[in-house]
């Protein structure tokens, strides 16, 4: 039975006592943070849970590690091998503080409600399968932690912006991990794009792969130190095999419908998302509103070549047309020109365009140097985040509605005001999924 | 494959037909057209008959086909343009679900009747509510959650009364309370009396969706009792609230808000005044306005009041924040405050916000600053330039980001004219530079290269930063007209300027040109100097001769630049030339900045090669004055890897003096050296166990040896073929695909020809991870993505014996041991050392060994042990020689589909 999280205690005021200069000092770009300029003393570092040790949860874990600005004070994870793995690494790591007396002991815990209890844990950073994030963050936004949490964003639609509904409803600072919006090169190719560089953007076109589906696997006895039935958690149950549960980009969860929908949400939350964000279409409200399925469902991993094939095609109500492949990464095709972006990459045609510099009127986006940084800055501010979660809300919608039109093979006609899927009842039945007991979305 | 099949027979013929050639489709019309309904429900039964053994069959493979089938039987169902087919497709889920069943094929069922059941279903589901399954239980109570038929709702409130225990109950709280189920509010408020805490967190969970006045008041009543609940009832009320601004109870929505206001915990005030702010601004703004003028209040509470205050719409909020600014705030409520003004785009508050630029309080006055960057214009330029003329340092930085955001044309056309007004004060004038260049203003670029020529210091380094940034290419003769006339205060920043505008320059005579002929035109010898040092930085074969010229120079300051920026050369073009200042320079610091310039390009230059490295290292040593140098000299040694330079730093250990700079060149040779020549560099490391070394010179040593006894076994020595890429083949196609190394050859072995008889190409592994020669880092050789490299090794063995193999590979990998496939293992994945662990069984004698290494992106590697079953190190292995191209056919590249990569 799923245990009720408690609320944290506030920050000190000495913990924010930085905070307003880091406010003052995060509104421009070019001025060093003051949240780098010495390592925090023990009281004002932001002390941090990690949930999910796993592929992603252990780069976050060496990120926190090497950050003088947090604590790590619990990491959990399901997998006994794995978080005791994590803990040894963090109290190595803190070992050398033991001199200074800063050392604090880094708890290991199978059970997220143990990390969301702790008075002492100011935000946590989420790293579990997708069909997980919902609970644990609308939990920890209940119990007064900031959020980072991993992209994909959801399951489901519906839980995407029940997150956002519970982060404001508790002022909560909300990261999404699609960490493109602070790498230079996908916010410059935005910029450009809604500069005007490329005249009338026309059509965009992004290179991921394909939806997820159900999968079957052969039963296996449970991995000793596993909890296969907390793995599962809300998602229906199936017997224990380890591919099913495996990390494996190459196979995995990530390819079962049950956790996770495919490369479509998990290259989408980045690809989707810039797209997005270069046509001035990502927040509450905006959307595409129709979405039109190829005849057959592509492969999970391929890029289709829309010059070649049917693919799948976003019509948004400014006219522009969002395609699903053929791009390396984002391909921006305006009236007078091309921007292509992924990451270490951005081409444009002609040349000039890519090398073209901006100037005060033309549009500057968000600026983030650091997306664990960022995080932790607006936390201390209090702003919203470069990928906040309702900008992480309306990507995810997105995916899922390409998804939503894989698998019903049917052209999905959606009103991104009120979120509904128009005239077909049971494409609108994938708005949300039920779960398993004893789980559910407010704890 | 799936087809689209456009039309169905009504023939019962044709409904076997379509199970005969076994395929399932998407979207496929099996009642649009159909004359017979029910031929059509038959052939639909026949459809799902025909699927439902593959859904419970052991075969994973047969039931993931058939679970494909079934959602496109299931997709095509729900095709809103044709109700009558859901409608029997759930009828007959609901009749395979009336009889046993395996569990398999019957929680699939139930799956379909959650994405497509209405009323038909619900009996059914309901009847299995209580079966004894838990699994089966809990997935009928989800396809009943998500129906969307009234009697759903019914039937699941029903159940409650009639579910053993408070798990099950709670499951189906949860169910009711996902609907919104207001029919269930009474018998959700009786279950709040429960014993179980699960069960009774869940009903007040519940009672906050289904949002009802009765709820609401059930809430309030928990709430009203201290307790663990308490928390979860305040969350269910908040929810509520939000419930009802939606289904338009706005009063009920305020009355929650107001009351939770009140609440003791500001997180809860914060929500209840946030959600106020949504349901009566009027009501909320001046509660907010409160708390942002308190005086004790918790940083947090006074960013996040603002945060709200800021999204509220209606300029009241606006006009309620300029008016916060006048009362004695806190600093953090008032930078909160100009901060949420300027994220509201506020700009009738920008000449309030100007005000607060002159705060004493530098936080404040930052604050202000940025915020004014979003909502001034060019009306307050000259407030910014009076502040500017103050001359704070503190507030220069954030001038500069606040005038270089000012939106408008005309912003920068008034900053150029204060900037050509004499009158104004040079701290502004450095400010208007800086404000201009991030502008990229181009009609500015005659005042930076003005005042380049400035007398203030300050102004003249703040033009030649402009000009860095903004002066094109075609201009850098007047940038070193420019140098020639400025102070010498302002020379590095003049040389760095000159620098970039040249870079800007396409072709080195191009850049050099207007350099050397100022050199040349003669001058005073420090501005000659920077010319010098430019050239120096400009680097390129070009610039040697006008570097070496300097170095014959009368004059000091040029032989120093350029003594200096041949030290500071990146290739080994110069080599000779710090050989011969070592030589003859009189000045002992060139002679340093020579030593240490040569030693640090046989450092880095590897691709000189081991021997040419050792040659050039010993005419510095024989140059070498004193211990001083020779130490330096020693740590470069020690970046070496054979035999001779190991003999090499064995003998400078006769010198007492070196004695400890030695013994770290031999240990760290001998990590190298042992990859080829273990004996030799475990003999070396054992002849200073009796030397009185240092306490850090031992520890290496150590380290050496233990990193050395830790790959006994692992293999250094390694041909390679590839990379192999395949037309539009991703990560997954390339590890599966058989690239030529791969294709079996008569006579075993790992030679191989290419498809039309040619014999591919192998080449030694020359890739060694840093100082590590047994991990090999394949970036060194490719970095492009979805690639493969085959590399491989002679083992032999002086016996046939059990083995295993120790891998650790980025990405997958695919090992062959005398031509047999012994390891597969394809996961994208980081290299760990020994992840994979293969036993297997050498042969007495040659073994070959083959590893296809795949790449999906990033990193790319491998290493690879023979070590015993039990781990430890096998005796009587021998690694053979780096195959050459000779011994394994001539080099060329495999040809057909698969293509290799780049050489």
């Amino acid at each position: 039975m799923p245990r009720s999280p408690v609320r944290s205690a506030h920050l000190t005021r000495r913990q924010f006592v930085r905070g307003a200069a880091a406010l003052a000092a995060s509104g421009f770009a070019a001025l060093p943070s003051l949240a780098h300029a010495r390592r925090a003393a023990a009281n004002e570092r932001l002390t941090i849970g990690l949930v999910g040790v796993g592929n992603m949860g252990s780069g976050h874990l060496d990120a926190l590690l090497g950050n003088p600005d947090v604590q790590l004070l619990a990491v959990c994870d399901v997998d006994a091998v794995k978080r005791d793995a994590a803990r040894r690494k963090a109290e190595e790591h803190y070992g050398g503080a033991t001199r200074s007396g800063e050392y604090r002991a880094v708890e290991a815990t199978n059970a997220f409600e143990d990390v969301l209890a702790r008075d002492d844990i100011d935000a946590v950073l989420i790293a579990v399968p997708d069909h997980w994030h919902a609970i644990i963050a609308i939990a920890a936004c209940r119990a007064g932690k900031d959020v980072y949490c991993e992209k994909p964003l959801s399951l489901t639609i519906r839980q995407a912006w029940e997150m956002v509904a519970a982060a404001r409803r508790y002022n909560s600072v909300f990261q999404v991990g699609s960490q493109q919006r602070s790498e230079d090169n996908f916010r410059h190719a935005c910029e450009l794009v809604r500069s005007g560089r490329i005249g009338a953007l026309r059509e965009v076109r992004v290179g991921i792969g394909g939806p997820s589906r159900d999968k079957q696997f052969a039963e296996q006895p449970p991995r000793p130190g596993l909890d296969w039935d907390r793995w599962l958690g809300p998602a229906p149950w199936q017997p224990y095999n380890a591919d099913r549960c495996s990390g494996d980009y190459n196979g995995g969860w990530r390819h079962v419908r049950d956790y996770s929908g495919g490369m479509t949400t998990d290259w989408g939350a980045h690809h989707y998302d810039i797209a997005q964000w270069g046509m001035g279409m990502d927040g509450s409200g905006c959307g595409p509103i129709e979405i039109v399925p190829p005849p057959e469902m592509p492969d999970i991993r391929k890029n289709p070549d829309p010059d070649k094939e049917p693919v799948l095609r976003f019509t948004y109500p400014t006219g522009v047309t969002m395609v699903h492949g053929g791009a390396n990464g984002v391909k921006f095709i305006g009236s007078d020109g091309v921007i292509e972006v992924n990451r270490g990459y951005l081409k444009s045609w002609p040349d000039a365009i890519a090398k073209s510099r901006l100037g005060p009127d033309d549009v500057h986006l968000y600026r983030s140097r650091s997306h664990h940084q960022d995080w932790i800055e607006c936390i201390r501010t209090r702003r919203r985040p470069v990928a906040d979660v309702e900008i992480g809300a309306s990507t995810i919608t997105t995916c899922h509605l390409a998804n939503i039109a894989f698998w019903t093979g049917r052209t999905i006609r959606w009103d991104p005001q009120r979120r509904e899927i128009i005239d077909d009842a049971a494409a609108a039945r994938w708005l949300d999924r039920p779960m398993r007991a004893p789980w559910r979305l407010h704890l | 494959m799936l087809n689209r099949v456009l039309v169905m027979t009504l023939a019962a013929a044709c409904a076997l037909a379509l199970l005969s050639a076994g395929c399932a489709t998407r979207n496929d019309a099996g009642a649009p057209g159909a004359r017979d309904g029910e031929a059509a429900s038959a052939a639909l039964a026949a459809r799902l008959d025909a699927i439902l053994p593959g859904l419970a069959g052991a075969d994973p493979v047969r039931r993931e086909q058939a679970q494909r089938d079934f959602d496109d039987l299931c997709a095509a169902a729900g095709d809103p343009a044709s109700p009558a087919r859901r409608v029997a497709l759930c009828r007959l889920i609901v009749e395979r679900l009336s009889s046993p069943g395996p569990r398999g094929a019957r929680l699939a069922l139930l799956a379909a009747l959650t994405r497509l059941g209405d009323a038909e279903s619900v009996a059914a589901l309901a009847s299995l509510l209580g079966d004894p399954e838990p699994a089966l239980c809990d997935a009928a109570r989800r396809a009943l959650q998500h129906n969307p038929s009234p009697s759903a709702g019914g039937a699941l409130a029903a159940a409650l009364d009639a579910q053993p225990g408070p798990i099950r109950q709670a499951a189906l709280v949860n169910a009711l309370a996902a609907r919104r189920e207001a029919a269930a509010e009474a018998r959700l408020i009786a279950l709040l009396d429960v014993a179980d805490p699960g069960l009774r967190a869940a009903v007040i969970s519940a009672l906050g969706e289904i949002a009802t006045p009765g709820a609401e008041s059930a809430l309030r009543a928990v709430r009203a009792v201290d307790g663990d609940a308490r928390a979860g009832a305040i969350d269910a009320l908040l929810r509520t609230a939000e419930h009802c601004m939606r289904d338009g109870a706005l009063p009920r929505a305020v009355a929650i808000y107001r009351d939770l206001a009140a609440e003791a915990d500001a997180q809860v005030r914060l929500a209840a005044l946030g959600g106020l702010a949504c349901a009566d601004a009027e009501a909320a703004l001046p509660r907010l306005v409160e708390v942002l003028s308190a005086v004790d209040e918790e940083d947090r509470t006074l960013l996040t009041a603002a945060r709200i205050v800021q999204d509220m719409p209606g300029p009241q909020a606006g006009e309620a924040l300029v008016r916060l600014l006048e009362r004695d705030l806190l600093v953090a409520a008032r930078v909160a405050v100009l901060d949420a003004l300027a994220q509201r785009g506020e700009r009738s508050a920008a000449a309030v916000v100007l005000t607060y630029a002159r705060a004493d309080d530098p936080e404040v006055s930052a604050a202000a600053l940025c915020a004014l960057a979003v909502l001034g214009d060019e009306r307050h330029v000259a407030g910014l330039l009076s502040l500017a003329a103050e001359g704070d340092a503190a507030r220069q930085g954030p001038l500069v980001e606040t005038l270089s955001r000012l939106r408008g044309e005309s912003v920068s056309r008034t900053l150029l004219s204060s900037l050509d007004d004499r009158a104004t004060p040079p701290p502004a004038r450095v400010v208007l530079i800086r404000a201009l260049s991030a502008r990229e203003y181009g009609a500015a670029l005659g005042a930076f290269l003005a005042g380049a020529r400035d007398a203030d210091e300050g102004v003249a380094c703040a033009a030649f930063e402009a000009l860095a940034s903004n002066c094109p290419g075609d201009r850098l003769e007047d940038a070193v007209d420019a140098l020639r006339a400025s102070q010498p205060g302002a020379r590095a920043a003049a040389e760095n300027a000159l620098v970039a505008i040249a870079q800007r320059q396409s072709g080195a005579a191009a850049r050099l040109r207007p350099l050397v002929a100022a050199l040349e035109a003669g001058g005073d010898a420090e501005t000659r100097a920077a010319l010098v040092r430019v050239i120096g930085r400009l680097g390129g074969p070009a610039a040697l001769e006008p570097l070496r010229a300097a170095l014959r120079s009368p004059d000091a300051p040029l032989r120093d630049a350029a003594v200096r920026a041949i030290a500071a050369w990146p290739d080994a073009d110069v080599l000779d030339d710090l050989r011969q200042i070592v030589e003859t320079s009189a000045a002992p610091n060139h002679r340093a900045l020579a030593l240490r310039g040569g030693t640090r390009l046989l450092r880095e230059r590897r691709e000189l090669g081991e021997a040419r490295r050792l040659e050039r290292l010993r005419h510095f040593w024989d140059l070498a004055a004193d211990d001083t140098e020779r130490r330096l000299l020693l740590s470069a040694l020690g970046d070496l890897a054979g035999a001779d330079a190991l003999t090499f730093a064995q003998a400078a250990m006769r010198h007492d003096a070196l004695l400890n700079e030695s013994a770290t060149a031999v240990a760290s040779i001998a990590r190298r050296l042992a990859a080829y020549d273990a004996p030799r560099a475990q003999q070396a490391l054992a002849e200073l166990d009796d030397r009185p070394l240092s306490p850090a010179a031992m520890n290496l040593v150590r380290q050496a040896r233990d990193f050395i006894l830790r790959h006994d076994g692992y293999i250094a020595r390694w041909s390679y073929a590839g990379p192999f890429t395949l037309d539009g083949g991703d990560y997954a196609a390339v590890f599966a695909h058989g690239f030529p190394p791969e294709q079996p050859e008569a006579g075993g072995g790992w030679r191989f020809v290419g498809p039309d008889g040619a014999p591919a190409g192998w080449r030694p592994l020359d890739a060694a991870a840093g100082d590590n020669p047994w991990q090999l880092d394949l970036t060194l050789i490719d970095r492009g993505s979805n690639r493969c490299i085959y590399a491989g090794a002679l083992v032999w063995s002086s016996r046939a014996q059990p083995a295993r193999l120790q891998i650790g590979s980025d990405d997958g990998v695919r090992v062959w041991l005398n031509g047999a496939l012994v390891h597969s293992n394809p996961p994208v994945r980081a290299l760990r050392a020994d992840e994979d662990i293969v036993n297997v069984e050498l042969e007495g004698g040659w073994n070959t060994l083959l590893l296809k290494v795949a790449q999906g992106s990033g990193g790319w590697g491998f290493t690879c042990g023979i070590r015993d079953r039990e781990g430890r190190p096998l005796d009587g292995l021998i690694f053979g020689p780096t195959p050459s191209t000779d011994a394994l056919g001539t080099a060329g590249q495999a040809t057909g589909a698969a293509s290799a990569g780049p050489e």
